[in-house]
């Protein structure tokens, strides 16, 4: 789904969180949100989830008015940094949980809600660990399950906050390069927030390099790298570069 | 078969207290606990079985003390739900809201813990009393508030309204919204989401809050002997029946009375560990146990 935001404004307080953002992206594309904390990275991907609302401004799904539209019928898979499985299910009951409160008459039966789970767990290479808890986990075994659960109710787009941050280095490399082969194989728009440059550089087909509040260059990595806009992003990207 | 555990050396740690210290402060503990605790308890049992178990069962074979016994089921029975409801909402609202005034409801709350209850009974009766400010008004339509049931109910909401909000408060908080959000991005309703993620992850908090809170409506003497009136057969909870029969010298009857919120209190206690126990094991569960 293409996911276009148009002059938005999110004020927290005295604080300017988003200053007239505007930002297009295309289907299918895998698009990182890359700034220092603060710079409305979060914030905007708050925005697009519907866990938060702009005080102006808009956000289209395919050229469709989407602004005010409540988180469930946005058709969103959101990935916290921390991931949030719920604590007191199993991994199939977690995985489970978007296809099991949907609305009687809608829900798929029961055998089917088991097959998807488990394609869902051959997908994310955990089969075996659906009884399990998710503090029996890993970092990175958690974060697949989160990730897992967020792709079981088929949305329309990801959004993943930070999906690496709470890693460790050698986990967060590996993962990396398994989302991007993810995200091309289910070719779904993908937004994701980090503020390591690499790892932006590595996986995104886009970049949107944020600082304080706006948007400092969108491109592709080789643009942001060989051609920053701005003496921020060359500051920001300095040292880093396509491998 | 016993196998040899690795036992930690005998040798005394540097951050280890002096073997008399330990001792002293153990002694000094146990001391206490047995005299203002365990002696008590031991002597209410004993005073009313004192005669035998025949006439420690004939004191409740009495219309007053059936009343008082059935008035105090009542008011836990209508105090708890309600400080139920009171709890998870004001504990939903402080964790996972921001709003203005929301210091001020946190200490709101704590107010009856830092209030007399004798004076919590007394703000009722300054309301509702016939000189109160309602007063003309209730008697005018004839709703019997002070020295009646409704009277003790409300002093029992207030005295027992933070045991379920405070414990579920830093529970709740410390977890965050985030699973919430997360539910609800997932396509679950505000109902779905309460009572499929919020509720199971604060079960044995809202548990333990709801015995504490039972048990305290239960006992409460203060605020409810000041709205109460003290009609025998009518007005008298289980702690009131048990002043009137003790000031009547009916050691027996008033000791056998007391017997059953000691044993109710025995039995709090016995449901509190088991919970805790349940909780613990629970939780010791969820520690970070990492496989591969």
């Amino acid at each position: 789904m293409k996911i276009e935001a148009k002059q938005l404004v999110r004020t927290f307080g005295d604080y300017l969180a988003l200053d007239k953002v505007s930002l297009q992206i295309e289907e299918g594309e895998l698009v990182a949100l890359l700034g220092p904390s603060g710079s409305g990275k979060t914030t905007l991907l708050r925005v697009i989830a519907g866990l938060d609302f702009p005080d102006s401004g808009s956000v289209l799904f395919d050229d469709r008015e989407a602004t005010r539209l409540q988180i469930q019928k946005r058709g969103v898979g959101f990935v916290f940094q921390n991931y949030a499985l719920f604590r007191h299910m199993t991994i199939y009951k977690n995985i489970a949980f978007g296809l099991e409160v949907v609305r009687r008459k809608d829900r798929l039966k029961p055998a089917l809600i088991r097959e998807r789970v488990f394609e869902l767990l051959r997908l994310v290479q955990l089969t075996g660990f659906e009884n399990r808890l998710p503090a029996q986990l890993s970092g990175g075994q958690r974060q697949r399950i989160a990730l897992a659960r967020a792709l079981a109710i088929e949305p329309r787009i990801l959004l993943l906050d930070e999906p690496f941050g709470a890693l460790d280095a050698m986990v967060r490399k590996e993962l990396r390069g398994w989302v991007k082969q993810l995200q091309r194989q289910l070719k779904i728009t993908t937004l994701f927030v980090t503020h390591d440059q690499d790892e932006a550089i590595e996986i995104a087909d886009r970049i949107v390099v944020m600082n304080a509040g706006h948007i400092e260059q969108i491109g592709t990595p080789i643009e942001v790298c060989a051609e920053p806009a701005t003496p921020f992003v060359w500051e920001f990207l300095r040292g880093h570069a396509l491998a | 078969m016993i196998t040899e555990r690795p036992r930690p050396p005998k040798s005394r740690s540097a951050v280890r207290e002096p073997r008399w210290v330990r001792i002293m402060l153990t002694t000094v503990a146990v001391l206490f606990l047995g005299i203002f605790v365990l002696v008590p308890l031991f002597a209410v049992f004993g005073e009313a079985l004192k005669n035998g178990l025949g006439v420690f069962f004939a004191s409740f074979n009495d219309l007053a003390a059936f009343a008082a016994i059935k008035l105090t089921l009542l008011v836990a029975a209508i105090s708890v739900p309600a400080n139920l409801l009171f709890g998870v909402s004001a504990a939903w609202a402080i964790a996972k809201f921001e709003f203005p005034g929301k210091s001020l409801l946190v200490t709101l709350i704590d107010l009856p813990f830092a209030v007399s209850p004798v004076v919590a009974g007394l703000i009722y009766v300054l309301i509702f009393g016939a000189q109160g400010w309602l007063g003309p008004f209730l008697q005018a339509h004839n709703i019997k508030i002070i020295f009646a049931a409704p009277g003790i109910v409300l002093a029992t909401i207030f005295v027992t309204f933070p045991f379920i909000a405070r414990e579920l408060i830093p529970l709740m908080q410390a977890q965050g919204s985030e699973e919430e959000q997360v539910a609800l991005s997932l396509g679950a309703n505000g109902w779905q989401t309460f009572w499929r993620v919020t509720v199971p992850n604060v079960k044995w908090g809202l548990v333990y809050g709801v015995i504490l809170c039972n048990a305290r409506a239960m006992g409460e003497f203060g605020a409810v002997s000041v709205v109460s009136g003290h009609i025998r057969g009518l007005t008298n909870t289980i702690p009131l029946q048990v002043e009137i029969l003790y000031n009547e010298y009916n050691f027996v009857a008033a000791f056998a009375m007391a017997s059953l919120l000691a044993a109710l209190a025995l039995l709090t206690l016995l449901i509190k560990s088991l919970v805790e126990w349940r909780a613990s094991a629970r939780s010791a569960l969820q520690e970070p146990q990492v496989y591969a």
